[in-house]
């Protein structure tokens, strides 16, 4: 339900938003929230509730597309590793060794480090520093399918591996898929607001959540509001997101409630 | 036991050359001329001429293979030399150990405050369970889990430093300014923990030999005491440990909430400035710095739990 107002809203920012996010207007700098301004204006006048819209049109589809590409791509690497055993699966499953050897955001940050800052590469440093869990992930549950008897069916009957692979063993595995990605899109959207809010990623004007509470840290004595609402819709945001894997969770998989 | 310990440990040094490998290698494989960014970034690209290029290709041995420059730099690394930053053209090494003392005190009250928080809200959570208070703990966990740590922060400062006046907001050094970021920290490993405890202690109060202690009459504060704390210890070692690496690099973002010199800070400067040397040198820092403490994690699993035997 959240999700969905919060899809809806974010969705139709372009409609919904009453003026333009980064359109400067000297005359009404650091507005209180009010009829004209919804949420106030920050230290430029621009308005503080167009910039959430259009910030979260930017966030949400960094999330979603990092967790995607994280979650593809980690996919494949897993399918692989599980199934074809020998050099590969060790090359892979080494790799993944040492990316998750790297606490927290580090990765990510290192990352960033190599392409330089901005939105787009956050999403890769995101996408590259969460592949390796699903890599993880699908190369176990692999191993485990393999042992079932319409894996051997599959052989005996002469089909190509890919066959086996994306028609046999993918629809069997991904469950948890979905149940970690779900759960990892609330992850990616704070990480990636916390990376802008360092200044690693969305660079001035973009109306982003992160830079938006950056920016507004000055601002915390004279204009409080401008710290509150960003951060409100990213609470708000990653809860949603959060309601909705448990209840994945839940749904799809009994076992793994806790 | 001692001998699994040494076996573990020397099993960190392979996984720690594979970091410094992939620490190297990323940064290395940048798209561009890492010259031009170095010039660039200490001294504007207005009078980069080809002979100056060439210079500094010499002076940091960039027209070496780059496994001669990799065995270098780990060479180096071995001796505790992990270069010169390229902004403020000092050994990074020094940088780093200035600034680890600010980091080191704030992840350590962080852990203080989540684990005790965490421990006592779960635990709290799972003897009322399916009460009002369970609820509570459960919706304030998932809360804490959504809120992005700066905003907490955020808050933090807003009610503490500028309303009431009680804290100062910003800066290193004394209780009063390690006792907000401790709190921020903490706060979202407590969220997590609580919801760890609460499930194995649900889990733990299942098992028999509680029901057995019950049975025998025992008291329900020696039961809790003697047979349940003791066996949610393990996983919620288990989960310290990952969490510390959480707490580690969370550390990075409350810094710059608070405003504290700490190795994060130095990382996110030298991230800006493409100082590389400084880089490559704390995460590499950091990165053993936490699998050396999974180590310790492993280690120092017998002494809460003896059913495990080491092989």
């Amino acid at each position: 339900m959240v999700l969905a107002f919060i899809l809806a809203a974010v969705g139709l920012a372009p409609v919904l938003a009453p003026y333009d996010p980064i359109a400067l207007n000297t005359n009404e700098v650091l507005a209180l929230p009010g009829a004209r301004h919804l949420m106030g204006t920050d230290d430029l006048g621009r308005d503080v509730f167009s910039r959430i819209l259009y910030g979260g049109l930017l966030s949400l589809s960094v999330g979603v597309m990092a967790v995607s590409i994280a979650g593809v791509s980690g996919t494949l690497l897993g399918l692989i590793a599980g199934y074809y055993n020998g050099w590969i699966e060790q090359v892979i499953m080494r790799i993944t060794d040492v990316m998750l050897a790297f606490p927290g955001i580090l990765l990510a940050m290192l990352v960033v480090a190599t392409l330089g800052p901005s939105l787009t590469n956050i999403m890769i440093a995101l996408a590259f520093s969460r592949a390796p869990a699903y890599a993880r992930l699908v190369r176990g549950s692999v191993l485990a399918m393999k042992q079932n008897l319409f894996v051997e069916a599959a052989v005996v009957r002469g089909c190509t591996h890919n066959r086996i692979l994306f028609r046999h063993i993918l629809p069997n595995v991904m469950v948890p898929i979905l149940v970690v990605a779900s759960l990892d899109v609330g992850v990616a959207i704070i990480v990636g607001a916390s990376l802008s809010f360092l200044g690693l990623g969305a660079q001035p004007p973009t109306p982003e959540w992160g830079r938006m509470l950056s920016d507004a840290r000055r601002f915390l004595r004279v204009a409080p509001w401008l710290s509150m609402f960003p951060g409100l819709a990213i609470m708000l945001t990653v809860l949603a997101a959060n309601l909705v894997g448990d209840g994945l969770r839940t749904a799809l998989d009994p076992r793994l409630r806790v | 036991m001692l001998g699994y310990a040494l076996r573990r440990l020397l099993w960190g040094i392979p996984v720690a050359f594979s970091i410094a490998v992939f620490v190297f290698s990323t940064l290395h494989l940048v798209p561009g001329d890492p010259v031009l960014m170095l010039l660039g970034s200490s001294s504007g690209l207005f009078n980069v001429t080809p002979e100056l290029i060439e210079e500094t290709r010499q002076q940091y041995g960039l027209n070496d293979p780059l496994p001669v420059q990799f065995a270098r730099w780990a060479g180096n690394l071995l001796r505790g030399d992990l270069g010169l930053s390229i902004r403020i053209k000092r050994p990074v090494t020094t940088l780093i150990l200035e600034r680890i003392p600010p980091t080191i005190e704030l992840t350590l009250a962080g852990m203080a405050v989540g684990t005790l928080l965490g421990f006592g809200l779960g635990l709290i959570a799972a003897l009322k369970r399916d009460s009002w208070v369970d609820t509570l703990c459960m919706v304030a966990a998932l809360v804490g889990v959504s809120m992005p740590s700066f905003w907490f922060g955020f808050l933090l400062i807003f009610l503490f430093s500028l309303t009431l006046a009680w804290l100062p907001a910003t800066g290193y050094g004394g209780l009063d300014r390690l006792i907000l970021p401790a709190i921020t920290l903490g706060f979202a490993l407590s969220a997590v923990t609580a919801r760890l405890v609460r499930a194995a202690v649900i889990e733990v109060l299942a098992q028999e030999y509680v029901t057995t202690a019950r049975a025998k009459g025992l008291r329900e504060t020696v039961i809790l005491y003697r047979h349940v704390l003791k066996n949610v210890m393990i996983p919620v070692i288990t989960i310290l440990g990952v969490q510390f690496g959480s707490l580690l690099s969370g550390s990075v973002i409350i810094e710059a909430v608070f405003a504290r010199q700490g190795i994060g800070q130095l990382l996110v400067d030298a991230i800006l400035a493409k100082d590389f040397p400084v880089v490559q040198g704390v995460t590499l820092v950091m990165a053993i710095a936490y699998v050396l403490l999974n180590i310790l994690v492993d280690i120092s699993y017998p002494l809460f739990d003896p059913r495990i035997l080491y092989k």
